[in-house]
Protein backbone atom coordinates (compact mmCIF):
# COMPACT_ATOMS: atom_id res chain seq x y z
CA UNK A 1 0.00 0.00 0.00
CA UNK A 2 1.12 3.21 -1.12
CA UNK A 3 2.26 5.52 2.21
CA UNK A 4 3.39 8.63 0.68
CA UNK A 5 2.47 10.87 -2.47
CA UNK A 6 5.29 11.39 -5.07
CA UNK A 7 5.37 14.13 -7.87
CA UNK A 8 6.42 13.27 -10.93
CA UNK A 9 9.43 16.55 -11.75
CA UNK A 10 11.40 15.04 -14.14
CA UNK A 11 14.44 16.75 -16.08
CA UNK A 12 14.55 17.25 -19.83
CA UNK A 13 17.94 17.98 -21.79
CA UNK A 14 17.33 17.98 -25.39
CA UNK A 15 20.22 18.76 -27.20
CA UNK A 16 22.10 20.04 -23.91
CA UNK A 17 19.06 22.74 -23.56
CA UNK A 18 17.01 22.38 -20.45
CA UNK A 19 13.25 22.43 -21.77
CA UNK A 20 11.84 21.10 -18.13
CA UNK A 21 9.61 23.96 -17.63
CA UNK A 22 8.07 23.84 -21.36
CA UNK A 23 7.83 19.64 -20.90
CA UNK A 24 4.91 18.53 -19.34
CA UNK A 25 4.96 14.42 -20.44
CA UNK A 26 8.17 11.84 -21.42
CA UNK A 27 7.30 8.56 -22.19
CA UNK A 28 10.91 6.68 -22.64
CA UNK A 29 10.66 3.28 -24.08
CA UNK A 30 13.63 0.86 -24.24
CA UNK A 31 12.79 -1.86 -26.67
CA UNK A 32 14.98 -4.45 -27.73
CA UNK A 33 13.92 -6.63 -30.77
CA UNK A 34 12.87 -10.52 -29.56
CA UNK A 35 14.82 -13.30 -31.51
CA UNK A 36 13.34 -16.34 -31.45
CA UNK A 37 15.95 -19.28 -30.20
CA UNK A 38 13.91 -22.28 -30.09
CA UNK A 39 15.19 -25.54 -31.64
CA UNK A 40 14.13 -28.70 -32.03
CA UNK A 41 13.68 -30.74 -28.77
CA UNK A 42 12.92 -27.33 -26.72
CA UNK A 43 8.93 -27.55 -25.27
CA UNK A 44 9.26 -24.08 -24.43
CA UNK A 45 9.96 -20.71 -26.39
CA UNK A 46 13.48 -19.18 -25.80
CA UNK A 47 14.15 -15.71 -26.80
CA UNK A 48 17.38 -13.57 -27.25
CA UNK A 49 17.91 -9.93 -27.33
CA UNK A 50 17.99 -8.43 -30.82
CA UNK A 51 18.77 -4.99 -31.87
CA UNK A 52 18.10 -1.95 -29.80
CA UNK A 53 14.75 0.32 -31.15
CA UNK A 54 14.52 2.61 -28.56
CA UNK A 55 12.58 5.74 -28.43
CA UNK A 56 11.41 9.06 -26.76
CA UNK A 57 8.42 10.95 -26.39
CA UNK A 58 8.43 14.46 -25.49
CA UNK A 59 5.33 16.79 -25.02
CA UNK A 60 5.60 20.85 -24.76
CA UNK A 61 3.92 23.44 -24.32
CA UNK A 62 4.39 25.42 -27.78
CA UNK A 63 6.22 28.77 -27.11
CA UNK A 64 7.77 30.44 -29.87
CA UNK A 65 9.44 33.27 -27.92
CA UNK A 66 13.44 33.05 -28.05
CA UNK A 67 15.32 30.37 -26.28
CA UNK A 68 11.67 28.26 -25.97
CA UNK A 69 10.17 25.80 -27.49
CA UNK A 70 10.20 26.12 -31.04
CA UNK A 71 13.63 27.76 -31.25
CA UNK A 72 14.83 24.69 -29.81
CA UNK A 73 13.06 21.51 -31.79
CA UNK A 74 12.75 23.25 -35.02
CA UNK A 75 16.83 23.52 -35.98
CA UNK A 76 16.53 19.23 -34.47
CA UNK A 77 14.23 18.46 -37.20
CA UNK A 78 16.10 15.80 -39.83
CA UNK A 79 18.56 15.56 -37.31
CA UNK A 80 20.24 13.53 -35.12
CA UNK A 81 21.48 14.73 -31.20
CA UNK A 82 21.54 13.58 -27.54
CA UNK A 83 18.67 13.60 -25.22
CA UNK A 84 18.57 12.86 -21.73
CA UNK A 85 15.80 12.13 -19.24
CA UNK A 86 16.04 12.00 -15.05
CA UNK A 87 13.45 11.69 -12.18
CA UNK A 88 14.46 15.28 -11.15
CA UNK A 89 17.11 17.78 -11.61
CA UNK A 90 20.90 16.83 -11.04
CA UNK A 91 21.99 18.55 -8.02
CA UNK A 92 25.13 19.68 -10.53
CA UNK A 93 24.23 20.01 -13.84
CA UNK A 94 25.70 16.68 -15.33
CA UNK A 95 26.15 14.59 -12.54
CA UNK A 96 23.48 12.16 -12.02
CA UNK A 97 23.18 9.00 -9.96
CA UNK A 98 21.98 5.73 -8.88
CA UNK A 99 19.16 6.73 -6.92
CA UNK A 100 18.85 10.16 -9.85
CA UNK A 101 20.05 8.37 -13.09
CA UNK A 102 20.20 9.94 -16.63
CA UNK A 103 18.52 8.29 -18.95
CA UNK A 104 20.23 8.76 -22.27
CA UNK A 105 19.72 8.17 -26.26
CA UNK A 106 22.76 9.26 -27.83
CA UNK A 107 22.17 10.18 -31.47
CA UNK A 108 18.65 9.88 -31.15
CA UNK A 109 16.59 10.88 -34.92
CA UNK A 110 13.73 13.26 -35.26
CA UNK A 111 11.71 13.22 -37.93
CA UNK A 112 8.81 15.52 -37.69
CA UNK A 113 7.75 18.64 -35.26
CA UNK A 114 3.79 18.45 -35.07
CA UNK A 115 2.20 22.03 -33.59
CA UNK A 116 -1.14 21.34 -32.21
CA UNK A 117 -2.91 24.62 -32.50
CA UNK A 118 -6.61 23.76 -30.59
CA UNK A 119 -9.29 26.63 -29.80
CA UNK A 120 -8.74 27.96 -26.23
CA UNK A 121 -5.93 25.51 -25.41
CA UNK A 122 -1.97 26.58 -25.09
CA UNK A 123 0.03 25.12 -28.44
CA UNK A 124 1.77 22.14 -27.69
CA UNK A 125 4.60 20.21 -30.01
CA UNK A 126 4.39 16.53 -29.23
CA UNK A 127 7.50 14.81 -30.12
CA UNK A 128 8.88 11.73 -30.76
CA UNK A 129 12.78 10.87 -30.47
CA UNK A 130 13.80 7.77 -32.59
CA UNK A 131 16.84 5.65 -32.64
CA UNK A 132 20.04 5.90 -31.11
CA UNK A 133 22.43 4.20 -28.41
CA UNK A 134 20.50 3.94 -24.86
CA UNK A 135 22.94 4.14 -22.03
CA UNK A 136 21.52 4.71 -17.89
CA UNK A 137 24.38 7.61 -16.77
CA UNK A 138 24.84 7.41 -12.97
CA UNK A 139 28.07 9.32 -12.29
CA UNK B 1 34.68 28.95 -29.28
CA UNK B 2 31.43 29.22 -29.14
CA UNK B 3 29.89 31.20 -25.82
CA UNK B 4 26.52 30.50 -24.07
CA UNK B 5 23.46 33.23 -24.64
CA UNK B 6 21.07 31.30 -22.84
CA UNK B 7 20.23 30.24 -19.64
CA UNK B 8 18.42 27.11 -20.69
CA UNK B 9 22.34 25.77 -21.53
CA UNK B 10 23.68 27.51 -18.71
CA UNK B 11 25.24 30.24 -17.14
CA UNK B 12 25.12 33.43 -19.46
CA UNK B 13 28.31 34.29 -21.37
CA UNK B 14 30.21 31.19 -20.34
CA UNK B 15 32.36 29.18 -22.96
CA UNK B 16 30.25 26.53 -24.55
CA UNK B 17 32.34 23.38 -24.42
CA UNK B 18 31.25 20.77 -27.25
CA UNK B 19 33.45 18.24 -24.84
CA UNK B 20 32.07 19.10 -21.62
CA UNK B 21 30.05 16.28 -20.37
CA UNK B 22 27.20 18.46 -20.15
CA UNK B 23 26.81 19.54 -23.76
CA UNK B 24 28.41 16.05 -24.83
CA UNK B 25 26.58 14.90 -28.63
CA UNK B 26 25.29 18.41 -28.97
CA UNK B 27 24.35 19.52 -32.20
CA UNK B 28 26.39 23.11 -32.59
CA UNK B 29 24.38 23.61 -35.69
CA UNK B 30 20.83 23.61 -33.87
CA UNK B 31 22.54 24.96 -31.09
CA UNK B 32 23.33 28.39 -33.41
CA UNK B 33 20.25 28.89 -34.75
CA UNK B 34 18.17 28.60 -32.07
CA UNK B 35 20.20 30.96 -30.69
CA UNK B 36 21.27 29.15 -27.95
CA UNK B 37 25.05 30.07 -28.24
CA UNK B 38 26.90 32.03 -30.29
CA UNK B 39 30.60 32.62 -32.29
CA UNK B 40 33.04 34.20 -29.80
CA UNK B 41 35.49 36.86 -30.77
CA UNK B 42 38.83 35.11 -31.02
CA UNK B 43 40.74 38.35 -31.28
CA UNK B 44 41.81 41.31 -29.17
CA UNK B 45 40.29 43.81 -29.16
CA UNK B 46 42.64 46.80 -30.53
CA UNK B 47 44.08 49.53 -28.97
CA UNK B 48 42.91 52.97 -28.51
CA UNK B 49 44.77 55.45 -30.99
CA UNK B 50 47.15 57.25 -29.02
CA UNK B 51 46.57 61.05 -29.17
CA UNK B 52 48.49 64.29 -28.05
CA UNK B 53 47.00 66.55 -25.79
CA UNK B 54 47.52 70.43 -25.68
CA UNK B 55 46.99 71.32 -22.63
CA UNK B 56 49.77 74.07 -22.43
CA UNK B 57 48.32 77.33 -23.84
CA UNK B 58 50.65 80.42 -22.42
CA UNK B 59 54.03 79.35 -23.32
CA UNK B 60 52.86 76.86 -26.69
CA UNK B 61 54.67 78.34 -29.65
CA UNK B 62 53.34 75.91 -32.03
CA UNK B 63 49.77 77.50 -31.47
Amino acid sequence: MATSTLLSNPHVLINAVNMSDQCTAANFSINYAQLTATSFGDVDSKYVKGTGDHSLTLSFYGSFAASETWASLNALVGTTFTVIVSPEAPATPGTYSATNPGMTLTGTFLAALPVNFSLSELTTMDIVCSGGVYSLDVS
Amino acid sequence: MYVILSERLGTVGDKFDPKDKRHAGANIDALLAGGFIGQGSTTKPSKSAKTETDTDTDTDTKD
